[in-house]
Parts: structure tokens; C-alpha cells; sequence
């Protein structure tokens, strides 16, 4: 044992391998953690994208607001934030902030003169960019 | 092989990294898997299944009734017997029945109750009673009085300027009752400069208060309470005597303090403010005004605090009855300290009452002017001696004098035989230590044992004072001696107005009584069994069971009519056949009623159960039939709330058609059958040889028959008419609900089970939705009853939401 220690002290050539190894491995852990760290962050955000799921349970020309109403359910996997809603592609005011949990479910009131007998292409984007809506016909 | 790889790792220089790379590598492989490609696959699968959801509403229309909701047990036969099927034969219209057929005996049962005294309904109802089925109707029994007693005798002492407790009692009354409270003790002070005060209290306020500066420091100086408070059952209340000193620098001291509540009946007054008077005539503190209900003894207590103006002025106080003196004059001279004293005018005695109207008042007036005298807490109350088992009364009125100092005499002396039992003992005195310097010593015996020993030195040599003693004792059977026993320091000591009462505590007993009433028929009875099952929820108890002798006008104490028994925790039922005059046990309407009553010597409240009670009354020549039977709304479908009514259908078949049958329902706010707000209540005429359909509506009131679960109890029954036996065919019998809802028919296509989660119905002025919770397994078709959803008149769009989010619709018109 102390002849194999002895050999080791008098061994100057062991140094620079172990460095240089030891270098190399915190490199390389250091790059694939910052790897790794990415890759959750962007799989995470691809899949709550994935998750998002809303259906327009209803629409309904209101008369007596004079407002577009739409009940909006989360049928999803993750809750959800409307963030934007169009109407013939032009953006509209609409009761904000507007949340939806997994399972719930509510009115969403947009402020929007609409004219009998019109057609209207609804359009609500989530804050994840999910779209939902389509053509309604004004009665 | 292992060798050759762990030299190759160690010639290797690059190994470990290209592990780490390695491992890390998977782990990044990993979370894209999990994170994207699996999750990516769930919600694909949803998607999937979503797109494979097919569901179709098929219709959509008005509903104004529910289904038919028919018999779920055996019918009940109140009158006549039942001859062939069983109940499942009554649920459709398919002409299997179930026959019964009209007997001349008949089942009546209570239709209502009346709880006696203070017995306390506890849980049932009066259709628990119709069979011996273990379902309850239970009361509380209640106390014939309550009673607390508690003493403390060794002296304590105290120098707080806070009441000390002496002697506490914490009560919770089973009942609410007016309780008297008497209170006794002795205090004594350490320093003439400082008083010693005790008080009666209850839940920490004062109902008599005794501020006493001492004469003479070996003085025991008499603290006498009284009090009549109304206790509230099911609160707990702390009555205590107190004590304290008014100032630290003396110690006060108590002892022989004996407290005692007790709920037997009482006439009362009080008036505890202080009231003042410099009138040396007598002024009226309290009167107690009252009519006894016949001629009798009453035991009259009073109490009051008095206090005076100066050292050289009495305050007098008398008690008179009828504007006789039943206790003369008290007179106190009040010592240092003079308006800051409080002193004790204590008093009891026996008195004759007739049924008139007696005034019993408290009076107080100054000895001279200028004198200012005061009196305040001063109660009188009257309890009427016969309602104690028994009791022993001595008096001795006159004044007496000692023949030498120092020495005892007996005063009044209460000889008598005891029974075994707790006795409330009191004695009361007017005293008078005849000196200033000399004190005058009293001694309240029972039995040769001193119970209370005062010694009063006075600050005025014409002081003449009155107190009452008291205590509770067990006695058993024999002869007993009370005595109130006396000694003066100076030969000029007097004592006068010497009374004893020794009273038998009432046994304490807990009672259950209540009596059941029914209605039956006017008809001629031949015949009447009456039975009653029942038991307690304690062993032992005196039952007596009653029914009512409309021609006596009483309940009868023996023969037909009555049963008595001892019962425990087993029911027992108990039967009379009375053959003899039956009718008499009705009144002329058919009414009748039973009473049941258990007694037992506790002080423990227990439960009378009721199980059964009924009357079978059997008839000459009318024979009746009379069946009924629970059915059940579905309120989880059709919810009260959406109930317009209630609509009940029996198909029938009689083999008579001399008379009509009658449907009627239980009101479960009445607590009787009845028609009222029925459609029809003219009854059915029967057709023979066909199936007759008997149908009622009821719109208005009827809430009052549908139960908060949903049940309606309904009764089949003839007119009374007939002669002739008839025999009768149910083929159906059931009630439905009235609404006006919708039905939605729905089906499901798709390979999955789908879940309904809302419904939406809108129209041009109303989008509804309203939350569903059904599941249609695939393939299946379904009718959905709501009974909230009112269609709309004119068109409408029907939606149906499933969870997956698929959304099926109907137009409709």
C-alpha cells in the first residue's frame, strides 16, 4: 500500500489527464443540463398547447343588449384565458379577464352591435392561441 | 470477459463523459416523449373519441304529468280483509288484481296526540302507531319538582375584598319551573371598623346581601336568602351564598351555610331596590297578593335587608297578613358604618288560608324623625304545605326571659314521627341580646345536633331582630326532636316569636303521559278491542293505559277501559275486549281517545316508546272495507319546486254497487285523511262487471299531502252503506305528478358511453341552459324527463351537451 502511494507522489505525469478529464465532464454536464432545461420548457409549452381544448356551446344575438353572447366550455386539459376575440377579423371588446377552469363553463359577452339577418365570423383566441368559433347567422 | 471490458474503461480516457452524454441524452429523450409524443397521443385519443360521439335527439316535447308511481309495499287494512294477490298486481292495467273483500270489524288509529304536563315530544309521528312494526312515536318524561341541596358547615375566612365562593350549586333544570332558593349561614369579622358581607347569588347577580360591621368579634351574625326564579330547562345556572370582606385589613369569616332550590309550586313577590322612608308610620316594600285554590297551610317565608340612618334611629319591619301581624315588629339600630350595613330580617311561619283572596306584605318604617330607614331584596313567598308529603309544625309566640345568664333554655321544641326520607327543616326567632356589651346566643337542633349557632350582640339594648334557620336532613322512621334553643350573656336578653316546620320532601318521581286521539264511526258496535304496545327506555316503570268512558265522563280507573302494567325496555302489548256497552268509549261524532301514563320513583328522565295503538271495533251488520298504502314520488326527477299537483288513479271492481267508494289522502299538516282541494269528492259509483277508473286531481293544497320525501299515503274506502258483503278487485292504483316539463328522446349511435352535461333550450327571446348529468350507454335510446324545463311556446331549438364536448340539437315548433 505505501509502495503504491509512494509510486503515485512520484508519478508526474497523472495531472494534466486528470484535469483535463475532469474539465470535460463538467462541460458536458453543464451543456446538457441547459439542453435538458430547454427541452422541458418547450415540450412543456407544446404540450399545454396540446391540451387546449373550448367548444362554443352557444351563441346568442341578444336583443335585448344589443351584445353577442357566447357560452364558451373548457373542455380541456388545462385551464384557459381568452385573450383576444374578432368578429369579421376586427378584434372586439369582450368581459375581460375571462378564465376557465377545466370542466367550466360561462357566458362570454362581447360588445358588438350586430344587424339582423347578418353574418358573423366569430373568432376566440385563447392565450395559447386556440381558436374557436365560426359563421353565425343573425336571426 | 469482465476483466477484459473494466481494463478497456481504464485504457478508455474518454469513458465517463460519453456515459454522462449518454445518460443525459435518454433523460432529454425522455421528457420529449413524456411531455409531447404521449401526451400528443392522449389528447388525440380524446379527439378521437369525440369525433366517433354520435348522439341524436329524436324529439322534444311537452310533458304534463310524470309516470305513474305505484304501490312499493303490501296495502294496509284498516277495515276488512284482504282475499287473494298481492300488491305488484295493482302496479299496471293489465287485469291481474288483487282482491280484498268488506268485513264488519274495523281498525281505527290515533290521528293525533297531546302531550300531558311537561312531558316532551322527542321523535315519530302518529302513523308510527298503525302497526307493531318497532318505528316509534317517543316522549321525555318529565319531574314531578326538581330539588338541589348543598351545605358547607366549617368555618372558611377570607380577607378579599371579591366574593369568595362558600357553597355552590350547578344546576341544569330537566324543566322550565319557578325554584325557590333558600339560603342560611352565619359570617363574623375580624375588626369593628370593616364589615363582613355575604350574598345569595345566582349566575353572579345579588338577590340578598348582608353587610354586616361587627359588634363584637365573637358575634356569628345570621345571613338569611331568598329567592323565586324562573329556571329555563336545558340551561345550566351556578347559585351560590358568597362572602367577603369590605376592606383587606379584615378578615371575614363563614360557616353553617346550608342552600337549597327547590320547583315545587309557589306564590311569590319581591322587591329588591332599595327603598327609603323617614315616616315613622309602616310603608308597604312588597305585597304578595293571592286566591288560594281551596282552604289549606302555607308555609310564608320572608326575607329583606334593612339598614338605617344614624345611631340613634331603629328601622322597624313587620310581616302582615290581611292587615294582621303575622310576625311583629323587627327592630334594628344600626351599629357604626350606620347607612353602609346591611342587616337581615329573616322570617317563616304557618298560616290557614281559605279560598279567598290574602295579602301578605312586608312592611318598614323609622323608630323617630329625623331617621331615614331602608329596605331592599325583600321577598315573601308562600308554598302550600300540602304539596311536601307531610309536615310537623311547633310555635311558641310569647316573649321569654332567662332566669340566669348564660345558661340555655328551649324556646320551642317540634316533636313528631318521621317517615323515611329527606326533610326540609326551618326554624325562625326574634331575638334580642337586651345590651350593648352582652351578646344573646341562639342554637337550631335537629335531632340533639346543633345545626346553626348565632350570637348577635346589638348596638341598642331595644334592638329586636329576626331570623330563620334552615337545613335538609335524611330522616328515617321514628320519633324526631327539633328544637331553636337560646341563652342571653346578661339575664335582660329576650327572644320571642319561635316557630318550627319539619317538611317531608316529595319522592321524587319522573312522568310520561300522553294521550293519543282518533276518530272512528258512529256505527252500532257489538265489539271493541283496544291494544296498545309500548315500552321505555328504563325498567320498572307503573304504566296505566286508558280509554276514555264518554258516558262517565272520566277515564276509568278499573275494568273495561283500563290495563295497568309494569313495564321495562321490552315492548309489551297490552289488550282489552270490551263487549259490554262499546259505544260507550266514543263520543257521539265517533271520537275517542287513550291515555298513557308511566311512573317511576327516579329523578333520571327516560323515553316512553310508543309502538301501536289501535282500536278494532267490530259491527253488527255494516260491512266496511278500508285500505291504504304509501306511494312515492320520484323528487329527485320531479322536485317539489316543479310540482303543479297530483293526480291519483285506481281501476276497481266491486261485486255491489249500492254504494260509492271514496279515495282520500293523508294531510301530513293535519294529520288526518281527507278530500279537501280534491277535484271530486263525491266519490266513485261503481258499475258491476267492469273495471271502474277512479280519478282525482288535486291541484290546490296539494303540498299538504305530499311529504318532503315525496310520499303520499292514500286511502281506498267505501261509503259505510252496506249490508252485504262486497268484494273488491284492484287492477291498478298510483299517483303521478303534475308538471309541465319536458321530455327529450335521445339516442346514442356511437360505440361509447356518452355523458349529457347541459341542456340548452333557447328560443328568439331566451337562451336557457341547464345543467344534466345522464349517461346513455352506446346504443341505447332514452326518454329524459325534466321537469324544470318548460318548453317554449313557439319555436325552439333544443341542445344537448355532452362532456366531450359534441353538441346534438332539435328544432321544434
Amino acid at each position: 500500500m505505501a509502495a503504491k502511494l509512494r509510486k503515485f507522489l512520484r508519478d508526474k505525469r497523472a495531472i494534466t489527464p486528470v484535469l483535463s478529464n475532469l474539465l470535460l465532464m463538467v462541460v458536458a454536464v453543464a451543456a446538457m443540463a441547459l439542453a435538458t432545461t430547454a427541452t422541458y420548457v418547450i415540450t412543456t409549452n407544446l404540450r399545454e398547447n396540446m391540451s387546449e381544448r373550448v367548444i362554443v356551446e352557444d351563441l346568442w344575438f341578444n336583443n335585448s343588449t344589443g351584445n353577442i353572447n357566447v357560452y364558451l366550455r373548457n373542455i380541456g386539459k388545462i385551464a384557459l384565458q381568452v385573450s383576444t376575440v374578432y368578429i369579421n377579423h376586427t378584434f372586439q371588446p369582450f368581459t375581460s379577464p375571462f378564465r376557465l377552469e377545466i370542466g367550466a363553463h360561462r357566458w362570454l359577452n362581447i360588445s358588438y352591435s350586430w344587424a339582423s339577418g347578418s353574418l358573423y365570423y366569430v373568432d376566440i383566441v385563447t392565450s395559447r392561441g386556440t381558436h374557436v368559433g365560426g359563421y353565425y347567422k343573425a336571426p | 470477459m469482465l476483466e477484459a471490458i473494466i481494463r478497456r474503461l481504464r485504457h478508455d480516457k474518454h469513458g465517463v463523459s460519453n456515459v454522462i452524454v449518454v445518460m443525459l441524452s435518454l433523460v432529454l429523450i425522455v421528457i420529449i416523449v413524456g411531455n409531447v409524443v404521449l401526451w400528443s397521443y392522449q389528447m388525440n385519443q380524446i379527439d378521437l373519441e369525440r369525433m366517433q360521439e354520435t348522439l341524436n335527439i329524436t324529439n322534444v316535447t311537452r310533458i304534463t304529468h310524470s309516470p305513474w308511481f305505484t304501490a312499493q309495499n303490501e296495502f294496509s287494512i284498516i277495515a276488512g280483509s284482504r282475499l287473494s294477490g298481492t300488491y305488484t298486481d295493482t302496479k299496471v292495467l293489465d287485469g291481474s288484481y288483487e282482491t280484498f273483500r268488506e268485513e264488519t270489524t274495523q281498525i281505527f288509529n290515533p290521528s293525533n296526540y297531546v302531550i300531558s304536563s311537561s312531558t316532551s315530544y322527542v321523535s315519530g309521528n302518529i302513523l308510527n302507531l298503525n302497526s307493531n312494526d318497532n318505528a316509534y312515536m317517543n316522549f321525555r318524561s318529565y319531574p314531578n319538582y326538581e330539588v338541589r341541596y348543598q351545605e358547607s358547615l366549617t368555618s372558611s375566612s377570607t380577607t378579599s375584598t371579591v366574593y369568595q365562593d362558600k357553597v355552590s350549586i350547578s344546576f341544569t333544570p330537566q324543566i322550565t319551573a319557578d325554584f325557590v332558593i333558600i339560603a342560611t349561614a352565619e359570617v363574623q369579622g375580624s375588626s369593628r371598623s370593616y364589615q363582613a358581607k355575604a350574598q345569595l347569588s345566582v349566575n353572579s347577580t345579588a338577590y340578598q346581601e348582608l353587610m354586616y360591621r361587627v359588634k363584637d368579634l365573637a358575634d356569628w351574625y345570621p345571613f338569611c336568602g331568598l329567592k323565586r326564579l324562573t329556571l329555563n330547562e336545558g340551561t345550566n345556572y351556578v347559585i351560590k351564598i358568597e362572602f367577603c370582606t369590605n376592606n383587606a385589613a379584615e378578615t371575614a369569616y363563614i360557616r353553617n351555610a346550608r342552600l337549597i332550590i327547590m320547583s315545587l309550586q309557589s306564590e311569590y313577590a319581591e322587591s329588591e331596590e332599595l327603598s327609603t322612608t323617614s315616616s315613622t308610620s309602616w310603608q308597604d316594600k312588597v305585597t304578595l297578593a293571592f286566591t288560594p285554590p281551596d282552604d289549606g297551610d302555607y308555609l310564608i317565608i320572608a326575607t329583606a335587608n334593612c339598614r338605617g340612618s344614624a345611631t340613634n334611629r331603629d328601622v322597624n319591619i313587620r310581616l302582615v297578613q290581611d292587615d294582621t301581624i303575622v310576625h311583629t315588629d323587627t327592630i334594628r339600630r344600626p351599629g357604626s358604618g350606620t347607612t353602609a350595613n346591611y342587616y337581615t330580617f329573616g322570617v317563616i311561619r304557618k298560616v290557614t288560608l281559605d279560598a279567598a283572596l290574602h295579602n301578605f306584605k312586608i312592611q318598614y318604617c323609622s323608630s323617630g324623625t329625623p331617621g331615614i330607614a331602608g329596605i331592599n331584596y325583600a321577598h315573601l313567598v308562600a308554598i302550600k304545605l300540602s304539596l311536601f308529603d307531610n309536615n310537623h309544625y311547633a310555635e311558641d309566640e310569647n316573649e321569654s326571659s332567662p332566669a340566669a345568664s348564660y345558661t340555655w333554655y328551649d324556646k320551642v321544641t317540634n316533636t313528631y314521627t318521621a317517615d323515611d326520607g329527606n326533610y326540609l327543616i326551618m326554624g325562625s326567632i326574634s331575638y334580642e341580646s337586651g345590651s350593648t356589651s352582652y351578646s344573646v346566643g341562639l342554637e337550631f337542633q335537629t335531632e340533639s345536633a346543633s345545626r346553626q349557632s348565632p350570637l348577635i350582640e346589638h348596638s341598642s339594648s331595644t334592638t329586636y331582630e329576626s331570623t330563620f334557620f334552615m337545613t335538609r336532613q335524611t330522616l328515617t322512621v321514628g320519633s324526631k326532636t327539633d328544637k331553636i334553643r337560646w341563652m342571653g350573656e346578661r339575664i335582660n336578653a329576650r327572644v320571642k316569636n319561635a316557630r318550627l316546620i319539619s317538611c317531608k320532601l316529595p319522592t321524587l318521581t319522573q312522568t310520561a303521559e300522553v294521550e293519543f286521539t282518533g276518530t272512528s264511526n258512529t256505527q252500532n258496535w257489538t265489539q271493541l278491542e283496544w291494544t296498545i304496545d309500548s315500552s321505555f327506555a328504563t325498567t320498572d316503570v307503573a304504566t296505566t293505559f286508558q280509554l276514555y268512558n264518554y258516558q262517565t265522563s272520566q277515564y276509568p280507573t278499573s275494568g273495561d277501559g283500563y290495563m295497568a302494567d309494569t313495564i321495562s325496555m321490552t315492548d309489551v302489548t297490552k289488550n282489552q275486549t270490551i263487549t259490554n256497552n262499546p259505544t260507550d268509549f266514543r263520543d257521539t261524532d265517533g271520537n275517542w281517545k287513550i291515555k298513557l301514563r308511566g311512573i317511576k320513583a327516579t329523578d333520571t328522565q327516560f323515553e316512553l316508546k310508543v309502538d301501536w295503538v289501535e282500536l278494532k271495533a267490530t259491527t253488527s251488520d255494516i260491512y266496511r272495507l278500508s285500505i291504504s298504502n304509501n306511494f312515492f314520488i320520484d323528487l329527485s326527477t320531479y322536485p317539489l319546486s316543479y310540482i303543479n299537483g297530483v293526480e291519483i288513479l285506481i281501476s276497481y271492481n266491486a261485486t255491489e254497487d249500492a254504494e260509492k267508494w271514496f279515495l282520500r289522502a293523508y294531510n301530513w299538516t293535519a294529520s288526518s285523511f281527507n278530500d279537501v282541494g280534491f277535484n271530486n269528492t263525491g266519490g266513485s259509483q261503481p258499475i258491476l262487471n267492469e273495471w271502474n277508473e277512479y280519478a282525482i286531481n288535486v291541484i290546490d293544497d296539494w303540498t299538504d299531502y305530499v311529504k318532503n320525501d315525496g310520499t303520499l299515503l292514500i286511502e281506498f274506502l267505501d261509503e259505510g252503506l252496506n249490508t252485504t258483503q262486497a268484494i273488491v278487485e284492484i287492477d291498478f292504483g298510483g299517483v303521478r305528478a303534475i308538471i309541465d316539463g319536458t321530455r327529450l328522446d335521445l339516442r346514442n349511435s356511437s360505440p361509447l358511453t356518452i355523458h349529457i352535461v347541459a341542456i340548452w333550450m333557447t328560443n328568439s327571446t331566451s337562451h336557457q341552459r341547464y345543467n344534466a348529468d345522464l349517461f346513455i350507454n352506446s346504443g341505447e335510446e332514452v326518454t329524459y324527463i325534466r321537469a324544470d324545463i318548460i318548453l317554449p311556446e313557439s319555436e325552439f331549438i333544443a341542445k344537448v351537451i355532452t362532456e366531450r364536448g359534441n353538441i346534438a340539437v332539435f328544432t321544434g315548433d
